[in-house]
């Protein structure tokens, strides 16, 4: 079937990316939708919490939209724009009724109307849930909606393809990607006149995090080596309480803490004892003592930083990077409530946590930097869509519909939505709000990927896809065949795998919970030696057919690359704010530092460059943001 | 880094490979040292950063596939020790402690079609969904309002069906599912269900019967129930596949008497 | 995924086409014709033959088991009845075989008891099949297989060179008897042959409560499984009963004398020597 032009490229079919192509699709544009998973795999289906949107109830309280973005702006310490985040908190209500319609089995009160619950960072329940796997359902949800337009034609999955590189045109302008068959191993070059990257978070930087093995961050790293830069990359969440495992890390919910759990160390390092022959007096309730007012309820990234603390001085259990966190006392009533919780612990460690202290630390969980994108603010003088019988809004309350600048990169043609967009969560993200900003990516900024694509040809647009030269594309297709020819040839020494590990092992300790200048600066050194050892690959799989081996050196190769980003602009910022927590700078400063830090690659030296660029606060101004009332981390 | 030191305890796992669905199958044996809560995942990766077989041979890493590693994603299923399940909630103590033995035996589906090694490819899966119409049929995604109401039972059952991943461990264990038949499954016909449950998804509730009519549809269940067993999510499939029939037993009558 | 293509698959033959386009109806006419026609003829036989274990008057040859025998003879049409049955047989085995054949167990993998349940369905499916081809073969168009001659006809026996005078002489009990008592294989053979229909009965009403979407609860599935496994029971009593009757039997002491001359005729090389010693 011959291909027709203006289509667009999603890659990545987790929540972003199939919301993309569905908006995108239903504009009348044909999407191609490359995923390295089959999409119903992503990553999203591990958000538990939920999905926040200012809802009917809660406005009969006094909240409202306006308070959602105002929490989130807060909650994020300022570093978000304000107009993209006015817009999110707006469309919200509007999400939850579509995602309703598309059958999400959110849960339901007695009268058959969406239930709601509370969450972090508000007063209000704004939070809609579907059990405890909200992100499964609503990825599902938009799966099969996805599912549907395929089955029309008009959109084509490319499942288990991974993406290389975008094709960028004379003048810069996006114009496909280069991708490859994970089982054939077949590198091929697709042409479009706009790219979305919808490709998630990079926690597999970190080693183990509690995020799935596929994200690692390589595509966006990708678009950052081909020009594209990144967002505030410095800023990483980090749950407090998460079950370490060998191969990664799954979160604990806060409840355990919120019912009665207490967390401790034993007073004497390395005690090798049984936890419950451990007498009372020779253990350390650590944050009881020095929070006797929130004990173990103090806010996520107070808490975070305790344990952090606590087992960096050696009093970890057995040495290790973990702390207890006990609910052995509790009454058994208590232990029922808790029991799905219980059971995952127990599913995957082997333990009972109602016979033995659960062991905890915390795990990186969330990239609210990434793509450095752009919006146009909205105007009045220029909407169109708002009703002649409606008033309009102020300026820059919001982001002007459907135009081709929302959450581009500064590649024209290229989009960056979902986690791999740096733009809504500032510097820490709300908890509940991932899942509704990858939705709002892809269902409000979607027709500007396809307005952006349909435009092709006109103005500053540049070419259309279908009219470029094949040996552009040619290009870049040799360039990715002559790489991973390359790696496949390594004869070197070193073991992919090994090398991961070290990065995973590095960047926990220097650029996670605290960040110390020192610390970091050896961390510098460290991934200049890795990227020196990576040159010297050792691969033990030559296959030419689902080389598993071979795509993960490439990704590893992306990750040093984008971890070197991370740790410089962690560098960079000598203050503290949100999640990123310097112990030797420990104030926010604004004067200096309320500014996004737009990372480029640069070529010549393979190194990152950091420009400070100015956050406007059109809407709200900035204030400081306290603890103690509310928690306001995730 | 190589480690020369020998660890106190190890175990040995056994994997069947395969370069491709085409190719033979043959067995290779790994060492693997004993850790506190390792599981099949974690043994997987010591294979893969040392492919190295009990018999001191240097070989191609394992290939298999995982995504999430918390039983969500459906990626990592496996048969381990004969039985179909997921492979990273399946303990390596655990299994071992089960079966007596001293070693783990891994093998992939043998109803889909080998991609290589433990890696196959569902995509049937994902078809048998598109032939279901499993989709709710929404007028787009402009602001319509909210969609229908139900009671908390409606969407208690409801949920507990779309908590479907797609993992294929039904099928696997069904008798009636072969890699040659076109039986579609107690995974395809839970997802029909769930949809003509759903007010707006009942629109194509007759088409969805028309389709699960057919060969290879429902009534090709054999009723052993394995499906149910094996289900990492505690699906009722067993009731699905019961509640489908009797969708389908009204609307053959009612098609005798009333469709064109 | 253009239209202009072929489709994928064409039914090789008209017979094929046909089985798929009606794919559904045979498959609830399978399960249908298992459970009515056959099924209860054979709930109908097992209770007639139930009879047998009242045994029968010495002196005149009458009893229960021949008042139930003779009532089935005396209705009309019965070999419409029959041939429905052949009917039905033919239809519900043909199809099965095949059904039996699109699966494959798999029950030392997972050797759960409904997974058990559904291989022996399948495996008592064919026995069933088997042992009520067999079984009429001998008994009702006397066969004379493995040498065993054992005419079973309970209105008295009319072949030729049986003086007419005896064609009212009722035989059903006796013969029965004779035929089972023959050798321990014909018991094996019935035990074996009648559970295993029984069961395929029993589970197939079971099974078919979910596909029909009678039961749609796990909970009314076992309900219904202990009805089954009820009538299994009653069932298996019924057979155990027609057994004891048939076997407690004695060829002579407890024949009339009627009985006794047409035996002889019939059974002219008797391999069990009738006792007639004690008779008054």
């Amino acid at each position: 079937m011959p291909e027709t032009h203006p289509r667009v490229i999603v890659v990545g079919g987790g929540l972003a990316g199939l919301a993309a192509s569905v908006r995108i699709a239903e504009a009348g544009t044909p999407v191609d939708l490359f995923s390295m998973v089959p999409v119903k795999r992503s990553h999203s289906v591990c958000a538990q919490g939920g999905i926040n949107a200012c809802n009917d109830v809660a406005r009969q309280q006094g909240y409202s939209e306006w308070q959602h973005m105002d929490e989130t702006l807060i909650g994020g310490d300022f570093l978000n724009h304000q107009p993209p985040v006015y817009e999110m908190a707006h469309f919200a209500p509007r999400i939850i009724n579509l995602l309703d319609r598309m059958g999400v089995p959110f849960n339901r009160t007695s009268e058959g109307m969406r239930d709601l619950r509370l969450f972090g960072g508000s007063l209000f329940k704004r939070t809609h849930f579907a059990g405890a796997s909200t992100g499964q359902q609503l990825l599902y949800a938009l799966d099969e909606q996805t599912r549907r337009y395929e089955a029309e034609g008009k959109v084509t999955k490319h499942e288990q393809w991974e993406f290389l590189w975008p094709v960028t045109d004379d003048q810069g302008h996006c114009k496909g990607i280069i991708a490859q068959d994970m089982r054939s191993m077949e590198i091929k070059a697709f042409r479009a006149d706009a790219v979305v990257m919808a490709s998630g978070g990079n926690g597999l930087i970190y080693g183990k995090s509690t995020m799935s093995v596929i994200c690692n961050g390589a595509a966006a790293a990708r678009c950052y080596q081909a020009g594209a830069d990144l967002g505030n990359p410095e800023m990483i969440q980090v749950h407090p309480t998460a079950i370490p495992g060998e191969d990664k890390c799954r979160l604990m919910s806060e409840s355990a803490r919120g019912e009665g759990g207490r967390v401790w160390v034993p007073r004497k390092k390395q005690d090798d004892r049984h936890p419950l022959d451990i007498p009372e007096e020779e253990r350390n309730y650590f944050l009881e003592e020095k929070y006797p007012g929130y004990g173990n309820l103090v806010p996520r990234d107070i808490a975070t930083r305790e344990i952090f603390w606590v087992c960096q001085e050696g009093y970890g259990v057995g040495g290790e990077n973990q702390v207890y966190l006990d609910i052995t006392h509790l009454p058994q009533a208590t232990k029922n409530k808790l029991a799905a919780i219980l059971e995952i612990y127990e599913k995957f460690t082997g333990d009972d946590p109602r016979e033995v202290p659960m062991k905890i630390f915390p795990a990186v969980h969330y990239t609210m930097g990434g793509l450095y994108t752009t919006y146009a603010p909205y105007d009045p003088d220029t909407d169109t869509i708002t009703p002649a019988s409606s008033p309009k809004r102020e300026p820059n309350q919001g982001m002007a519909f459907g135009d081709p600048q929302n959450m581009m990169t500064n590649l024209p043609g290229l989009y960056a939505f979902g986690e791999s967009n740096y733009a809504y969560h500032g510097a820490t993200r709300l908890g509940a709000n991932a899942l509704l900003s990858c939705v709002f990516d892809g269902l409000f900024n979607g027709l500007s990927v396809a307005n952006h694509a349909k435009a092709a040809g006109s103005g500053e647009n540049g070419t259309p896809a279908a009219e470029l030269p094949q040996a552009l594309y040619d290009k870049f297709l040799k360039q990715e065949q002559d790489k991973l020819n390359k790696i496949t040839a390594s004869t070197g020494t070193q073991d992919p795998y090994t090398i991961h590990r070290e990065l995973g092992v590095e960047m926990t300790a220097a650029a996670t919970v605290v960040k110390e200048e020192g610390r970091m600066l050896q961390a510098r050194e460290k991934l200049a030696e890795l990227r020196e050892r990576y040159a010297d690959l050792k691969i033990s799989d030559t296959g030419h057919y689902t080389n598993q081996n071979v795509s993960f050196a490439r990704a590893l190769g992306d990750m040093l690359i984008y971890a070197d980003a991370l740790l410089e602009a962690s560098l960079a910022r000598k203050e503290s704010r949100g999640s990123h927590y310097r112990s030797d700078y420990p104030e926010r400063m604004d004067d200096e530092f309320h500014n996004t830090s737009r990372v480029s690659f640069n070529t010549g030296s393979g190194r990152p460059d950091i420009n400070w660029e100015a956050i406007p606060s059109p809407l709200i101004p900035l204030r400081p943001r306290t603890y103690g009332k509310t928690d306001t981390a995730k | 880094m190589i480690a020369p030191h020998t660890p106190e305890k190890t175990f040995l796992v056994r994997i069947q490979r395969q370069d491709g669905e085409s190719q033979p199958a043959y067995w290779q044996e790994f060492e693997v040292p004993v850790k506190p809560a390792q599981n099949i995942i974690s043994v997987l990766q010591y294979i893969a950063a040392n492919p190295v077989t009990t018999s001191g041979e240097q070989v191609e890493p394992v290939v298999w596939d995982s995504g999430c590693l918390e039983e969500v994603c459906g990626a990592c299923t496996m048969v381990v020790d004969g039985q179909v399940r997921q492979s990273c909630s399946c303990l390596a103590n655990e299994q071992l402690a089960k079966t007596g033995k001293d070693h783990i035996e891994l093998t992939p589906m043998t109803k889909f079609p080998v991609v290589r090694d433990l890696f196959v490819d569902r995509q049937r899966m994902f078809d048998n969904l598109k032939k279901i119409k499993g989709w709710v049929p929404i007028d787009g995604t402009h602001d319509l309002g909210p969609g229908p109401t139900e009671t908390p039972e409606q969407q208690e059952e409801r949920y507990a069906y779309s908590r479907c991943m797609t993992c294929g461990c039904c099928l696997e264990a069904c008798p009636q599912f072969t890699k040659d038949n076109e039986f579609i499954g107690a995974q395809a016909i839970a997802q029909a269900l769930y949809f003509n449950q759903h007010e707006t998804g009942k629109k194509l509730k007759s088409e969805r019967l028309d389709e699960l009519s057919g060969p290879g549809g429902v009534a090709d269940c054999g009723n052993a129930q394995n499906c149910v067993k094996v289900c990492p999510k505690e699906i009722p499939l067993t009731q699905a596949i019961a509640k489908v029939g009797r969708q389908l037993t009204v609307h053959a009558v009612k098609s005798f008497f009333s469709s064109k | 995924m253009s239209t202009a293509n072929p489709p994928k698959k064409s039914p090789a033959t008209p017979l094929c086409s046909l089985l798929e386009k009606n794919h559904f109806i045979l498959r609830r006419l399978h399960s249908l014709s298992g459970i009515v026609p056959i099924g209860l003829f054979v709930c109908m036989h097992l209770f007639t033959n139930a009879q047998m274990i009242w045994g029968q008057d010495s002196t005149t040859g009458e009893g229960t088991f021949q008042h139930e025998v003779d009532f089935i003879h005396s209705m009309p049409a019965l070999f419409i009845i029959e041939w429905s049955l052949w009917g039905a047989i033919a239809f519900h085995a043909g199809l099965g075989f095949w059904y039996t054949f699109t699966g494959k167990h798999n029950v030392k993998r997972y050797s759960y008891a409904d997974n058990l349940r559904y291989m022996l369905q399948r495996i008592t499916g064919v026995i069933a099949l088997v042992f009520i081809f067999l079984h009429v073969a001998t008994l009702r168009w006397r066969w004379d297989l493995f040498g065993w001659f054992t005419p079973f006809y309970g209105e008295g026996y009319q072949a030729p060179g049986v003086p007419h005078a005896f064609h009212d002489v009722p035989m059903s009990l006796p013969l029965t008897a004779y035929a089972l008592q023959i050798s321990w294989l014909v018991v094996l053979f019935y035990l074996v042959g009648v559970t295993a229909s029984v069961y395929h009965w029993c589970n197939g009403l079971w099974t078919a409560a979910i596909s029909w979407g009678l039961t749609i609860t796990t909970a009314s599935m076992k309900r219904w499984g202990f009805v089954c496994a009820g009538l299994f029971v009653a069932l298996m009593s019924f057979f155990a009963a027609s057994m004891i009757g048939a076997l407690k039997f004695d060829l002579g002491q407890d024949m009339s004398a009627d009985q006794i001359e047409v035996f002889e005729l019939i059974v002219p090389e008797s391999r069990i020597p009738l006792d007639v010693s004690n008779r008054p």
